[in-house]
């Protein structure tokens, strides 16, 4: 544990973060591109100017960050991975046995703390898509990497800051024009926990116009200890294409995940994002979009199921920029135990962007008297033709449906288990990847058995 | 079959039930009529195990359990059903996931084997057609967004699929037109064709069910008591006279 120096909007970085940054500046090999010299060492300087936040920070006020800040983690990007074929192995079968994400897609890139381990993935380099990780592309020169990367997130909290600093690796996907793909890219980011590591991924996806592809980011863990992910994807869709996103976070209950996604949507480009969240001691997840040609769309559909103290944060962000565009909102959370969720889901409509429709839910069930959900839509509208709603609901599972369903003869463990699920189902049944709705479900179901089992005993 | 024995039931601390005493025995049709608030809902729902009622005194006996003491599924594997006067709906819960759930836990509970997938739909597709449904139904969410006629169709499809030994129907009749009145009383009657080990109480305001469901006894329930029981022509009666009738002769009796 570190002794930590805040201020009222500010945790100050701890001395091993600047230790960490001294290393990689000697360690850095000649082959890093100088640009990412720059923004590294840009990073750094606001890294020290901005800290952490605190919770007196608007943005962060129900999720408090000092006990992921308070650990001191090894920077992953001092490991060797690849000496250790016992730890490739354990993962390799770790895929293969978990129903969730086994035999996914052909198309797969796997990460073990960050770093990406060759011999379990298979890299695509043809004429319609690339999907390779990004620390080749940055080798290979390819200039779009370099037209893209780190161009659509700011940095908007220490988190992002630490991210530009320290990433190790992450996914490339770049889709040409006119690519229609059904089988998904699937990136596979494994914690292995075998000591408490800061894990830094930066992922990139560029789609050209009229495409259409799936893309599925896993987050899991080996073994059930501590660590902290900390995670960056932007994407960047093309004229008229279609982007499918699935991020699925399963990690250990004692490790800290901080994740955004940022994405920038082209004229009549749709990106659709599912955020599915079950694991991690602490979640935070920011899911930015720019609407920034007309005709476009994004719909955002998510799901948090916690237990025992987990907690959730999901920060969801539209802009509006550009007029006839569409946002479209359901986030549901299913709260168990001492757990705790936090929505908050902000629109900006900007002055201009007439016709704008903008729709926005957020579905709660508590299934215990001590799980706690903080619930908040932010709108900014500085236009005025625009047809916007929200609505935010927090309930439990209804005695009148539990009953009917035991007046049938189902007993009343596997009833409340139905009931769950169906509450699940409606923000699932908007995944078209029907292999993985289907697992995600049973997700659900398990869970939901297991607290019963749990809270019966 | 059903005996129930001086059942006071409150709810929120008022006493809808004041004493109820009734007797189904096996091959036995019995009617319950009543007006608004007297108590046959919460009669039925007590019988049912809903728990939000509270039962202060008295018995109910299920053949030779005490039912009173068992949660609501294991009294629908007794083999206990009630058609609601409100079916609830259930988004995300399709018709046939309740039903084959509920079939194959009543099956295993009675020690029997489950139904395979393709039996259980061929059960469903031949009860279905006889309350004139189309399969469609059978994969929409239970009740959701259904008619209210829809919805009392749907209770007697699942009765039938569930095959109940005693079947509590609780307004079943209300708010449907002729033809599916009928279509209603044709799916009861088909439980009837089979009455061994079997009883069925039908809850109703209205003479008209009684025409095409001829019950062997007729009860009136008023403010919770059973003040006056017959044969069939006690419905006609009231029909003709009115509660008012029976209020009058209490007052007398008193
Ligand atoms: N959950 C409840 N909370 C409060 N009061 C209730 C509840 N359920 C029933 N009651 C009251 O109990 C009384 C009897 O209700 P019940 O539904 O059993 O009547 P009923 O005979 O079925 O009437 P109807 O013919 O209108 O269906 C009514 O006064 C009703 O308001
Ligand atoms: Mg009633």
């Amino acid at each position: 544990m570190t002794e930590l120096m805040s201020k009222k909007y500010k945790i100050d970085i701890p001395d091993w973060y600047v230790k960490s940054f001294d290393l990689i500046q000697k360690n850095t090999n000649g082959a890093m591109p100088d640009i990412l010299k720059v923004y590294r060492t840009s990073s750094f300087q606001k890294l020290l100017e901005i800290g952490f936040p605190t919770t007196k920070v608007e943005d962060w006020k129900y999720t408090n960050v000092y006990p992921i800040i308070e650990k001191k983690y090894k920077a992953s990007n001092f490991i060797n991975i690849f000496e250790n074929g016992e730890l490739i192995n354990n993962v390799k079968n770790l895929i293969e046995s978990n129903p969730v994400i086994s035999f996914l897609s052909s198309f797969q890139l796997v990460f073990i703390d960050g770093h990406y381990i060759d011999s379990l993935s298979s890299v695509q380099k043809n004429e319609r898509f690339i999907l390779q990780p990004i620390s080749q592309a940055l080798k290979s020169e390819n200039g779009t990497v370099l037209n893209h990367l780190n161009k659509y997130s700011i940095i908007e909290n220490g988190f992002n800051a630490l991210n530009n600093i320290f990433f190790i690796d992450g996914f490339y996907l770049e889709v040409k024009d006119n690519v229609i793909e059904d089988e998904p890219f699937v990136a596979i980011f494994v914690q292995s926990g075998i000591e408490p590591l800061m894990i830094n991924s930066r992922n990139l996806i560029v789609v050209g116009k009229h495409s259409k592809v799936k893309v599925i980011e896993i987050f899991i863990s080996l073994n059930d200890e501590v660590s902290f992910t900390n995670s960056i994807t932007e994407a960047v869709l093309g004229e008229n294409s279609f982007v499918e996103h699935y991020k699925y976070q399963a990690e250990s209950e004692k490790s800290y995940h901080i994740g955004k996604i940022q994405s920038e949507i082209l004229r009549n480009a749709n990106f659709t994002s599912h955020n599915l969240v079950f694991g991690a001691a602490i979640t935070r997840n920011d899911i930015n979009n720019v609407l920034n040609g007309e005709g476009s769309e994004v719909h955002m559909y998510g799901l948090y199921f916690t237990q025992n103290a987990q907690h959730v944060d999901s920060h969801t962000l539209v802009d509006h920029a550009k007029p006839h565009c569409l946002s479209n909102e359901l986030y549901k959370g299913i709260l168990a135990d001492n757990s705790r969720g936090v929505f908050n889901g902000k629109i900006i409509v900007r002055k201009g962007a007439q016709k704008t429709n903008a729709y926005q839910s957020n579905k709660n069930l508590l299934l215990s008297g001590h799980a706690k959900i903080d619930t908040k839509p932010q709108l900014e509208i500085f236009a005025d033709d625009v047809r916007c709603t929200h609505g935010a609901t927090v309930g439990q599972v209804e005695d009148d449906s539990l009953f009917y369903l035991r007046a049938r003869g189902i007993e009343e463990k596997t009833a409340r288990t139905l009931l769950v699920n169906a509450f699940a189902n409606d923000v699932l049944m908007n995944m078209t990847f029907e292999p993985f709705r289907e697992k995600i479900s049973e997700v659900v179901s398990t869970r939901m058995n297991l607290i019963q089992t749990r809270s019966a005993n | 079959m059903l005996k129930i024995k001086d059942l006071v039931v409150k709810v929120e601390d008022k006493e809808i039930l004041k004493g109820v005493n009734l007797e189904v025995n096996v091959g036995e049709v019995h009617a319950i009529m009543g007006p608004n608030g007297s108590g046959k809902s919460t009669l039925a729902n007590v019988i049912a195990g809903k728990e939000s009622y509270e039962v202060v005194n008295g018995e109910i006996w299920f053949k030779d359990h005490n039912i009173l003491e068992l949660p609501p599924e294991e009294r629908a594997h007794l083999g206990i059903f009630m058609a609601f006067q409100y079916p609830v709906e259930i988004p995300g819960i399709s018709n046939a996931t309740l039903l084959k759930t509920a079939i194959n836990e009543i099956r295993k509970a009675r020690g029997e084997e489950e139904l395979d997938a393709m039996e259980f739909l061929t059960l469903m597709k031949e009860k279905i057609k006889l309350l004139d449904m189309t399969e469609e139904m059978l994969s929409r969410s239970v009740n959701t967004g259904f008619s209210g006629g829809e919805k009392k169709r749907n209770e007697i499809f699942q009765m039938l699929m569930l095959e109940p030994k005693l079947a509590i129907l609780d307004e079943t009749d209300s708010g449907l037109d002729i033809d599916a009145l009928k279509i209603v009383a044709n799916g009861v009657n088909l439980l009837r064709e089979n009455m061994k080990d079997r009883a069925i109480v039908v809850v109703t305001h209205y003479q008209r069910l009684l025409n095409y469901i001829i019950p062997d006894f007729v009860h009136v329930l008023y403010d919770g008591r059973i003040v006056k029981s017959g044969n069939k022509n006690l419905a006609l009666e009231l029909e003709a006279k009115g509660y008012d009738w029976i209020k009058n002769e209490i007052n007398v009796e008193v």
